[in-house]
C-alpha cells in the first residue's frame, strides 16, 4: 500500500534502513523520498562504519518485541527504493535546513514527512515554515526522557527502552505525542546504537502509521500540556554508556 | 590502552561524545586508573588557596562523609584530604563562608556571573540543599555547557548566550563541585553524566595551568567522589570492574 500523502525524508543511515524495511515489511510504502547525501565520503552521524558494510550482516531476532530488528543492515535505501519501485529525489545536503531541502520539501504534493535524516539534526524555521508536518519517533519514552541517547539513560534508571511518536516543532521532543512505549532490554545491549535504538523506533512509527491507515486521522496518546513536564538527557558520557551494555541481565 | 576522553586539551578540541565506540569493560578500568593517576598527582602537598576555597572544600568533604556510609574507601581518602587541608595556612573551621541567601533567584532577566552563580549554588547546597532553584540552575548550567562545551564568565539576559572568558578553570571546578554533590544527593545519572564531562575536561588540562587556578585539594575531591559514583553504579548494575 502507497501512503499517497505521506513522504519520507532520509539519510542512508542504520535508522533509515530499519524504517523503509520495516515500512515495506508492513507494505505501508511512502508515496516519496527525499534522500539526504553527503558529497564527501565522510561517515555521518548515525551511519555504520565502512566495515560494517563487509559484513553482510543480517540480524535475526525472534523476539516479537524486537521484530523490526530483522533487517539486511547492508540494503543501501536507494538500492531498496529503486527494488520497491518507490520515487525519490536526491538532495545532495546532508542538512534538512539546507534551502534545497526546504524548496524540495516546499514543492511536495505530501503533507506528512517522516523524518529520518542524519543524528543531531535540528528542524529550523525554514523547514519547519513550509507548512508540512514532520512526523519523528524520538528514541525515548516521552515525557520522561527528552534530549539525545535518553535510552541508555533509561537502561541505567529503568531497565527499558522506548521510543515516542510526534510531529516536530521548534522545541525538542515537545507537542502532542502520537504513540509511545516501553521495551524490555534488548537481546545484545551492544547493538543498540544501530538495530534496536532504531528497531524500537521503528516498531512505534508502524504502530502509528497503521493507526492513520485505519482510520485516517491522527491520534494522540500524549496531549501536549502533559508533555510538557520530565528532563531533558544529553548524549550520555562514554563511560556510562559501558556500564548500560554492561549491566547483568543482557542476555549476551 | 588508555583512557582516551581526557587525552587532549578540551578546552581546545571539544569532546563531541557521538557515537562513542564500545570498547568493553577496558574503558571502565582505563578510566578509573587515569582518574587515580591524576587524584595521587594533584592530592600531594599543599597550595595556598583562599580562605573560601578552604572552608568550602572542608565543608564539603564533612557533607560527602556524611553522604557516603557505603563506601568505606572514599571515607578514607576523604579523611586523608581533611588533614591534609587542615594543615593549610588559610584553613580555619570557624571562617565565615558568607550567609547564605534565603533563596537563589531564578531570575534570568539580567547578566549573571558565573562565578558568583557557582558559588552561591554550592553554598546553598551545603546550607539550603532542598531550596528547589537549585535544580532549575544546574539544568540551566548543563545546558548551556552541553551545547557549548564551554562556561562562559557571564551570561547576558536570558542565560543564552555567554561572553568574557571561557577558560577561568575555577568555574568548571565549582560546576564539578555541585554536580557531584548534586549527584550524591539525588542520584539522577543525567548530573552524573555532565559531572564526568567536566571531570574529563579538567583532566585533560596541563596540570600546571590546573593547579595554579583550582585548588589541588578541592579537585581530587570531586575526582574521588566521581569514581566512587562510577564504582558504585556499577556494583549496583552488576557489572564487574578489573581494577589493579
Amino acid at each position: 500500500m502507497i501512503l499517497n500523502d505521506i513522504a519520507m525524508i532520509a539519510g542512508d543511515t542504520s535508522r533509515s534502513r530499519v524504517y523503509l524495511q520495516a515500512l515495506t515489511r508492513h507494505h505501508l510504502l511512502p508515496a516519496h523520498v527525499i534522500v539526504l547525501e553527503d558529497a564527501s565520503d565522510n561517515i555521518l552521524p548515525g551511519q555504520f562504519e565502512s566495515d560494517r558494510f563487509s559484513t553482510n550482516k543480517m540480524i535475526n531476532v525472534l523476539d516479537h518485541e524486537w521484530s523490526e530488528a530483522q533487517f539486511d543492515a547492508n540494503l543501501k535505501i536507494k538500492d531498496l527504493l529503486d527494488e520497491l519501485n518507490v520515487s525519490y529525489d536526491i538532495a545532495i545536503s546532508k542538512d534538512i535546513n539546507n534551502l534545497s531541502v526546504v524548496d524540495m520539501v516546499q514543492n511536495r504534493p505530501e503533507s506528512v514527512f517522516i523524518y529520518s535524516g542524519f543524528g543531531g539534526g535540528i528542524l529550523r524555521d525554514d523547514i519547519l515554515g513550509t507548512g508540512k508536518s514532520f512526523l519523528h519517533v524520538h528514541g525515548g519514552y516521552l515525557p520522561d526522557f527528552k534530549g539525545s541517547t535518553t535510552n541508555y539513560y533509561s537502561l541505567i534508571s529503568d531497565d527499558s527502552l522506548g521510543a515516542s511518536s510526534l510531529f516536530l516543532n521548534a522545541e525538542i521532543d515537545s507537542g502532542s505525542v502520537l504513540v509511545r512505549r516501553k521495551f524490555s532490554p534488548p537481546p545484545n545491549r551492544q547493538e543498540i546504537d544501530h538495530v534496536y535504538d532504531s528497531a524500537a523506533r521503528a516498531k512505534v512509527l508502524i504502530e502509528t502509521i497503521k493507526n492513520y491507515a485505519e482510520s485516517n486521522e491522527w491520534k494522540f496518546e500524549l496531549s501536549e500540556k502533559d508533555n510538557n513536564e520530565g528532563e531533558t538527557y544529553f548524549i550520555i558520557h562514554p563511560v556510562l554508556k559501558h556500564i548500560a551494555i554492561l549491566a547483568k541481565d543482557n542476555g549476551i | 590502552m588508555t583512557y582516551i576522553y581526557s587525552q587532549e586539551n578540551i578546552l581546545k578540541k571539544p569532546q563531541t561524545y557521538m557515537y562513542a565506540k564500545f570498547q568493553g569493560e577496558a574503558l571502565l578500568s582505563e578510566y578509573i586508573t587515569s582518574r587515580q593517576s591524576k587524584i595521587e598527582s594533584i592530592s600531594k602537598g599543599v597550595q595556598s588557596n583562599s580562605s573560601r576555597d578552604v572552608t568550602l572544600i572542608y565543608q564539603y568533604i564533612k557533607q560527602f562523609i556524611h553522604y557516603s556510609p557505603e563506601s568505606p574507601c572514599l571515607i578514607v581518602q576523604l579523611k586523608n584530604l581533611q588533614k591534609t587541608i587542615e594543615k593549610a595556612p588559610t584553613f580555619n573551621t570557624e571562617y565565615p563562608m558568607g550567609t547564605p541567601e534565603k533563596r537563589i533567584s531564578t531570575n534570568i532577566g539580567t547578566t549573571v556571573d558565573s562565578l558568583d552563580l557557582l558559588y552561591g549554588l554550592a553554598t546553598q547546597q551545603l546550607f539550603n540543599p532542598e531550596d528547589s532553584n537549585i535544580k532549575v540552575w544546574l539544568d540551566r548550567l548543563i545546558q548551556r555547557f552541553e551545547v557549548s562545551k564551554k562556561l562562559y564568565a557571564f551570561y547576558s539576559p536570558g542565560f543564552r548566550k555567554g561572553h568574557g572568558s571561557i577558560d577561568i578553570l575555577q568555574l568548571y571546578w565549582l560546576l564539578a563541585l555541585n554536580l557531584s554533590f548534586y549527584y550524591k544527593k539525588t542520584t539522577e545519572i543525567k548530573y552524573l553524566s555532565t559531572f564526568l564531562k567536566i571531570c574529563d575536561l579538567l583532566c585533560s588540562l596541563p596540570e600546571e595551568s590546573l593547579v595554579t587556578e583550582v585548588p589541588k585539594q578541592g579537585l581530587a575531591m570531586v575526582l574521588m567522589v566521581e569514581v566512587d559514583s562510577i564504582k558504585l553504579l556499577c556494583l549496583n548494575k552488576e557489572v564487574d570492574l578489573d581494577i589493579k
